[in-house]
């Protein structure tokens, strides 16, 4: 069930009230932003893809069913968007050792230097090992992980089963083991240094 | 490597759903299997590296740049909802048939003109002075009314879309008074 307030938006912008819509967009920009960017691995394509995910949710507001949450829809349309696009074009790995993108300093809006360094390089890192998985496990992932959805609303946004889900989550963290492991191994700084840091 | 059904209870273990037993039965395995507890060390590192994965925000610009494309489907929208009423609106639609009328008038009434014109020309063939004023005349005041003709038509089309009733009785006097006019000329001159 979703938030009254929300709801109220969700009607005032289908009546064309555009401030209501920019309500919903600053309320829900960075989750969108987040998933396209887990999803997509760039960060001026995660905006293209956002950008569009939110226009297609402006077009098909009437459709939305206020029973269900409207952060899970709008996600919905943002994900399915992104597989579109992964499976328009085959994504060239991004190696771990490139330079950070200027666009990548996003994460560290309100951080310190180093520590915004220390959460740029971790999110790239993590990217980089995210970018190895399938299409839909990575979806899985960053949905369990970055989200915290259950199985079945996995499930439910990439419909298909929870058993399927759990299977593929399952799976995918195997394979993220083995990364880390090969990593380790083949390198002597090792990958998963860096990201456990003050953990 | 641990099989399938180790495997499942780690997963079962990490996603914090593993009963007592099963708990019971992991403990045991990971305290007897190297290899088990080395594979379950591997899948807490992930487990624990994923749950504290770090959120990219939006960058600044992109609500405002949402919000301008936004803005501009809805203005897009509105111009093709106004233009389809527009020409759905049946008083519209006649006032354009009463243009096309009056237009279609006005081309019968200058035709006289035009062949006029046609004949002096011929006639003037002989003297290429005559010739070449006739044709200047000609020219100009097939300009002239082609000028008057695109006034007209703007002005027409103006008073459509503001007052389409009184577009329509308007035009439709455009065919009575040049017909009265060349009636005038013609009958009062002869």
């Amino acid at each position: 069930m979703t938030d009254p307030v929300i709801t109220q938006w969700v009607n005032a912008a289908i009546d064309g009230d555009q401030e209501a819509f920019a309500e919903i967009v600053y309320s829900f920009q960075d989750a969108v932003f987040n998933l396209c960017y887990r999803l997509l691995g760039d960060s001026a394509e995660a905006e293209d893809a956002a950008q569009e995910a939110f226009l297609k949710a402006y077009g098909n507001l009437h459709r939305y069913d206020s029973e269900r949450s409207f952060k899970t829809w709008l996600l919905t349309i943002a994900s399915n968007h992104c597989i579109d696009r992964l499976r328009k074009r085959r994504m060239t790995t991004v190696s771990i050792d490139e330079p950070i993108p200027a666009t990548l300093s996003l994460a560290s809006r309100d951080l310190q230097p180093e520590q915004a360094a220390i959460q740029q390089e971790r999110s790239r890192r993590m990217q980089a090992l995210l970018e190895q998985l399938p299409e839909d496990y990575r979806l899985s992932v960053v949905l369990r992980y970055w989200y915290d959805y259950s199985y079945q609303e996995i499930a439910d946004i990439m419909n298909s089963t929870e058993s399927a889900i759990k299977s593929r989550l399952f799976r995918a963290r195997q394979m993220l083991a083995d990364k880390i492991d090969h990593s380790e191994r083949s390198s002597d700084s090792g990958l998963l240094n860096p990201l456990m840091e003050g953990m | 490597m641990p099989n399938e059904k180790h495997l499942r209870l780690m997963q079962e273990a990490l996603d914090g759903e593993l009963s007592p037993e099963g708990q019971q039965l992991l403990t045991t395995l990971l305290r007897t299997d190297g290899q088990s507890a080395l594979e379950y060390d591997k899948l807490q590192r992930v487990e624990t590296l994923l749950n504290s994965a770090p959120h990219e925000r939006a960058p600044r610009r992109l609500a405002a740049t949402i919000m301008a494309r936004v803005a501009a489907q809805m203005e897009a929208q509105t111009w093709v909802e106004t233009a389809a009423q527009t020409k759905s609106d049946p008083m519209v639609e006649m006032s354009k048939e009463v243009i096309a009328l009056s237009v279609l008038a006005v081309t019968v009434v200058t035709m006289p003109l035009l062949i006029s014109a046609s004949w002096m020309v011929i006639n003037a063939m002989a003297d290429p002075s005559l010739l070449t004023m006739v044709l200047q005349q000609v020219v100009g005041m097939m300009l002239l009314m082609l000028n008057m003709m695109l006034v007209f038509l703007e002005k027409a089309q103006s008073l459509i879309e503001s007052d389409p009733l009184t577009a329509a009785a308007l035009m439709s006097l455009i065919p009575v008074t040049l017909l009265s006019l060349v009636r005038y000329m013609f009958v009062e001159q002869a």
